[in-house]
């Protein structure tokens, strides 16, 4: 089966198509997750800023309930699975979730290692080092964010004093929930499943039915031709049309004519040789 | 083109040799043959620590990341993965159809390992691992197909030979 012409055409043209349609695919689905994650990621960030601004005010005054409010409010947010911020120290202050407040937040997690890692905390990081991605109690897939609340003259200036030497004054912390874009991804994924089968079969089998329909069934002829002796219908079918197969069932059946006119000059010769043979002898 | 010398240590006749000559040839082409799955077999045993790079490979520490400088990004990697898989590709498609007697290329494990490793220092090495698999699989299954193709129908060709030989050898005898 393996050595048949048929094969030996479809098999490398099928594995290349497949290959390469597969190959795009999955790199261009995981640049387009990566690109999805960024939008999600730059969106949290404005959330985060908004909430930063909508809470100046009344940071500036110490207003410590209506800071509360405002957090609580924008956490209750479809799609935001928390909002917190914690202060200099490490210390949540302000939460959605109320049991979390007073608790320490640990440094050496994924979200707090990027500024804490050496022994003097970094203030200054990276916009796509402030996220991080994982799986919370819930079991849900949480894309998170830190935006720090940086110290700003006003603050030092007002009535509850910041020195200026603190330059971060505490985090705002926000985790989005991904099931939404995990919902778009399998989706995407899906539809390029489906695209990339439709290509191969086109591909696949648009190359099998033009090499069948001009190829295969004249060779399959010329085969059933070359194999009888006696000419048939099929010879006649493979006259013309099918071009080069068409040249070759001609010149083979010139050859068959040919072969035949020589086999009945040599049979006319060698009757022609008896009968004088035969007249010799007579005389 | 050597051929081994037989264990009687009798003297050969030419044909003979040419007999033994194409059988070593036949065994060289069957083992010839089977190349591409070695190929397969070591290109997959080298994507299982890629699969489990995130809990086999300690994150890389901010020294040797700075050491390292900074990685290209994800996108231009994975350009890059599209344009070595079309060029290695045409290329296999051109040998096939030359009929190429060239060996499966162990370098594209090679490069593909450099793969791995630009996605594992870039972070994105789990997103990607399959589009890399694929691109290798593909590959070195076009090649593994051509060589075996090619070695069976040298096989085929060789055995005819040597069908055709020993054929008149026995002719040979019989008088």
């Amino acid at each position: 089966m393996f050595q048949s012409i048929a094969t030996r055409s479809i098999v490398p043209v099928g594995l290349a198509v497949t290959g390469f349609v597969a190959v795009c695919c999955l790199s261009l689905y995981a640049i387009m997750k990566q690109d999805m994650i960024d939008d999600a990621a730059r969106q949290g960030r404005n959330i985060a800023n908004t909430v930063v601004l909508s809470t100046r005010y009344a940071m500036l005054h110490n207003d410590r309930q209506h800071l509360g409010n405002i957090i609580v409010n924008i956490g209750q947010h479809q799609g935001v699975e928390h909002l917190r911020v914690f202060n200099h120290d490490g210390v949540i202050t302000f939460s959605r979730n109320q049991s979390e407040i007073g608790h320490q937040v640990n440094k050496k997690v994924e979200g707090c290692s990027g500024c804490h890692s050496g022994s003097k905390p970094v203030e200054q990081l990276a916009a796509e080092k402030q996220i991080r991605r994982f799986k919370n109690e819930r079991g849900v897939e949480v894309l998170a964010m830190s935006q720090p609340i940086y110290n700003e003259p006003s603050c030092t200036t007002s009535c509850h004093y910041h020195p200026p030497g603190h330059k971060v004054l505490g985090m705002l912390d926000i985790g989005l929930d991904q099931g939404p874009l995990q919902n778009s991804l399998a989706l995407m994924r899906y539809r390029m499943i489906v695209f990339t089968l439709m290509t191969l079969v086109l591909t696949v089998g648009g190359v099998a039915a033009l090499l069948n329909r001009s190829f295969f069934i004249p060779l399959k002829k010329l085969v059933a031709v070359t194999g009888s002796d006696e000419s048939s219908e099929t010879e006649k079918q493979l006259a013309s049309g099918y071009g080069e197969l068409s040249l070759l069932a001609r010149n083979y059946h010139s050859l068959v004519v040919r072969l035949n006119d020589t086999r009945e000059a040599l049979a006319r010769c060698r009757s022609c040789n008896k009968e004088k043979d035969g007249q010799d002898q007579q005389q | 083109m050597t051929t081994p010398p037989e264990a009687s240590g009798s003297v050969q006749t030419p044909e003979q040799q040419q007999c033994a000559a194409l059988r070593h040839e036949i065994r060289r082409l069957r083992t010839r043959s089977h190349q591409g799955l070695w190929a397969i077999a070591a290109f997959a045993a080298v994507s299982v620590p890629a699969l489990l790079s995130g809990q086999l490979f300690p994150p890389l520490t901010p020294e040797v990341k700075k050491m390292l400088g900074t990685p290209p990004s994800g996108n231009m990697i994975s350009a890059l993965l599209v344009v070595y898989a079309f060029s290695a590709i045409l290329l296999v498609l051109g040998r096939i159809t030359n009929g190429s007697p060239k060996m499966v290329s162990f370098s594209h494990i090679g490069y593909l390992i450099c793969f791995y490793a630009f996605y594992y220092f870039s972070g994105v090495l789990p997103e990607n691992f399959w589009a890399v698999l694929a691109t290798g699989m593909t590959i070195l299954s076009l090649e593994s197909y051509h060589i075996w193709t090619y070695c069976t129908a040298k096989i085929r060709e060789e055995e005819e030979t040597l069908a055709i030989l020993e054929r008149r050898m026995g002719v040979k005898q019989e008088r």
